[in-house]
């Protein structure tokens, strides 16, 4: 027990001394706020851009003007934008925070030395398991926070307690996903022969789950879903596409995610309770919890088939 | 003389060594991969527009309304490349930071430079051999998959191709080159300037992720007519010429949001290149002259991001007292 507290908080510690965590960091919670700001902003234009055109389109004799269509979104609705940035930056970091806690050990040789302790695998990976989760709640929880607090400054966006509660929801489940992310930056560290392979391969991953598979499934442009506005508008109805829908969609963690967090944000005019979205959705979370199941299984698995004796690190 | 044999030397060693290099090779075939499937895509996608076009067509003439309502899906061929086009942006931009950080990772990793500084080369001659190398690299990466647009447009999809638009597919080609290229240099000048060369990778990463993807995304999502699926607009029953008058009041927050776009390279080659293939539908089947006329503010940005990326990495490869021991 003892062990797995010190390699859990060696992690936290080593990476809080990392100048590019914080660089990492001090771009995405700068888009946290960003995000808040661009949705109050689009809000107030939209509605006033609503205000012009009734009076342009009276000028022209039009006396019907269907009702504004921006009045019915909730509050939450301005926060749509954090689920593209968590689905991009956050992914990202999570990715380099798997990466360094194993990369940063086997090129500086603690972790040769680490094996001649009594340390068992298990506890190892749990223990820096342990750590990135630590690491991850702390990011999710500062954007929480960020987000809630930005709310209280910005005119026409308080949040009520349901709100919030909602609010919380979205980040929580934002945290499995990024901490799948961050499973794989962790796999791939374990037996990429060099630092930059590492990295590359999990980008390529996440490029893959983020953008081909969706594309796969929606028959869209790879950054269609980059617009949270639009992203349970655009099932293409083809028979490819239907199966692809029909084998693809269970494994697309990253359409799974946007869709998701589209509907618990309330992007699309949405009547349902948080618990409704989240059964209906119940096996999204469901594959999500199998994936990180299964990166848990293969990290163990390479650790165990990790060459102590010939381990060299490449750039 | 001798120069330019040295450059060439280090140039034709850039080539080789990328040839053999795994990272280099997987994100290729990547991307070549992509760039195919977005064109499969691509035309199911066309083909799907075009059943649902003809069955509402049916019903509607079988219940004896008008079809007047309905619009028919019209086929332009290179609109078919959207799709490999934002693939080059994302994945081709990931390569050209893999090929800029590998190229000088290298040297740094292996401790090569001291001793080809022992020789007589100077840094200049080094450096441009390594900038003409990957250059040359770049330009293979866009041959190869340009060339495989062409092959499944013209030979698998059996589109004749006319010579304007075949001209219109080079000039995409060139600059998509020229977009790689400035990625590239961005990552060497990273891995120069940083003493850790993950560190250098990853903010390549987030500059690139920044650039390529979050700023063109926040243009987007600030544009009014995209705050409701199907268009605010539409939904309030106002046509594009009477939205454009609209908007002419909301000048500052139009000329913000084109600003905030105007900072992505991403954007200015998207814009350039969708209007040069006819994906913005403004452009389809306007002359060369008249886009490149219309699109010049885009090919200045473009010309003058590469001299600018060109002229650092070149600068700080020169100048910068570097130290060749990585840091772990």
């Amino acid at each position: 027990m003892y062990s797995l507290y010190v390699i859990a908080a060696s992690e936290v510690k080593t990476l809080f001394k990392e100048r590019i965590f914080f660089i990492l960091l001090g771009v995405f919670i700068f888009m946290t706020l960003a995000s808040s700001f661009i949705g109050w902003s689009t809000y107030t234009t939209t509605n006033a851009v609503y205000g012009a055109s009734v009076i342009f389109l009276h000028q022209h004799g039009v006396t019907h003007v269907p009702a504004n269509p921006v009045l019915s979104f909730p509050v939450l609705a301005s926060f749509r934008n954090i689920i593209v940035y968590m689905f991009l930056i956050g992914s990202l970091m999570a990715i380099v925070v798997g990466n360094r806690s194993f990369m940063r050990e086997r090129k500086s040789g603690v972790l040769q030395l680490l094996f001649t302790r009594p340390v068992s695998l298990s506890t190892l990976l749990l223990g820096k398991i342990i750590g990135i989760c630590f690491i991850l709640v702390s990011i999710i929880s500062l954007t929480a926070l960020v987000s809630i607090m930005s709310s209280y400054f910005l005119p026409l966006q308080h949040l009520g307690s349901a709100d919030i509660l909602r609010l919380l929801v979205f980040y929580s489940y934002s945290f499995f996903y990024l901490l799948f992310f961050a499973f794989l930056g962790l796999l791939f560290s374990i037996f990429a022969e060099s630092e930059s392979l590492g990295l590359f391969i999990p980008v390529c991953i996440w490029v893959g789950i983020s953008f081909v598979m969706p594309e796969l499934v929606t028959g869209q442009t790879p950054t269609s879903l980059l617009n949270p506005v639009t992203i349970d508008q655009i099932l293409n109805q083809g028979s490819f596409f239907s199966l692809m829908q029909h084998f693809l969609t269970p494994i697309s963690l990253g359409w799974h995610y946007t869709s998701l967090g589209s509907q618990l944000l309330n992007s699309t005019v949405d009547t349902r309770s948080t618990l409704e979205i989240l059964l209906v959705n119940k096996n999204n979370i469901i594959v999500l919890a199998i994936a990180l199941i299964s990166s848990y299984l293969l990290m163990f698995t390479a650790l165990q088939k990790y060459d102590v004796q010939n381990d060299v690190v490449n750039e | 003389m001798n120069n330019m044999f040295q450059v060439l030397t280090v140039a034709k060693k850039e080539y080789t060594d990328a040839l053999r290099n795994k990272v280099f090779l997987t994100f290729l075939l990547f991307l070549v991969g992509l760039t195919i499937i977005s064109i499969f895509i691509g035309s199911l996608d066309f083909q799907s527009k075009v059943s649902v076009y003809q069955k509402a067509y049916q019903q509607l003439i079988q219940s004896g309304q008008s079809v007047g309502s309905l619009t028919k899906p019209e086929f332009y061929p290179l609109q078919l490349l959207r799709g490999s086009i934002e693939y080059l942006e994302i994945i081709g931009a990931v390569l050209a930071i893999a090929l800029g950080y590998l190229s000088i990772a290298k040297e740094k990793g292996n401790n090569t430079l001291q001793l080809i500084l022992t020789r007589p080369i100077s840094r200049q001659s080094f450096f441009v051999g390594k900038l003409i190398g990957n250059a040359l690299l770049l330009l293979s990466v866009s041959t190869i998959v340009f060339i495989s647009i062409y092959a499944i447009v013209t030979l698998i999809g059996g589109v004749q191709l006319s010579t304007a638009e075949t001209i219109k597919i080079l000039s995409s080609f060139f600059f998509s080159w020229v977009y790689l290229f400035v990625f590239f240099c961005l990552s060497a000048t990273l891995a120069l300037l940083f003493r850790s060369l993950p560190n250098a990778l990853i903010l390549a990463f987030v500059i690139w992720i920044l650039f390529v993807l979050i700023i063109p995304q926040i243009g987007d999502t600030m544009d009014t007519d995209n705050q409701v699926p199907g268009g605010f607009f539409n939904a309030i029953h106002v046509d594009k010429p009477q939205s454009k008058i609209i908007l002419q009041q909301f000048s500052g927050y139009e000329t913000a949001r084109n600003a905030i776009e105007e900072a992505s390279i991403t954007k200015h080659f998207e814009r350039l290149v969708f209007a040069l293939l006819g994906i913005n539908p403004i452009y389809n089947g306007k002359s060369l002259s008249f886009i490149y006329h219309d699109k010049l503010n885009e090919t200045v940005w473009l010309t003058a991001y590469v001299i600018f990326f060109g002229a650092s990495s070149l600068f700080v490869f020169t100048k910068k007292q570097m130290l060749w021991r990585e840091d772990v």
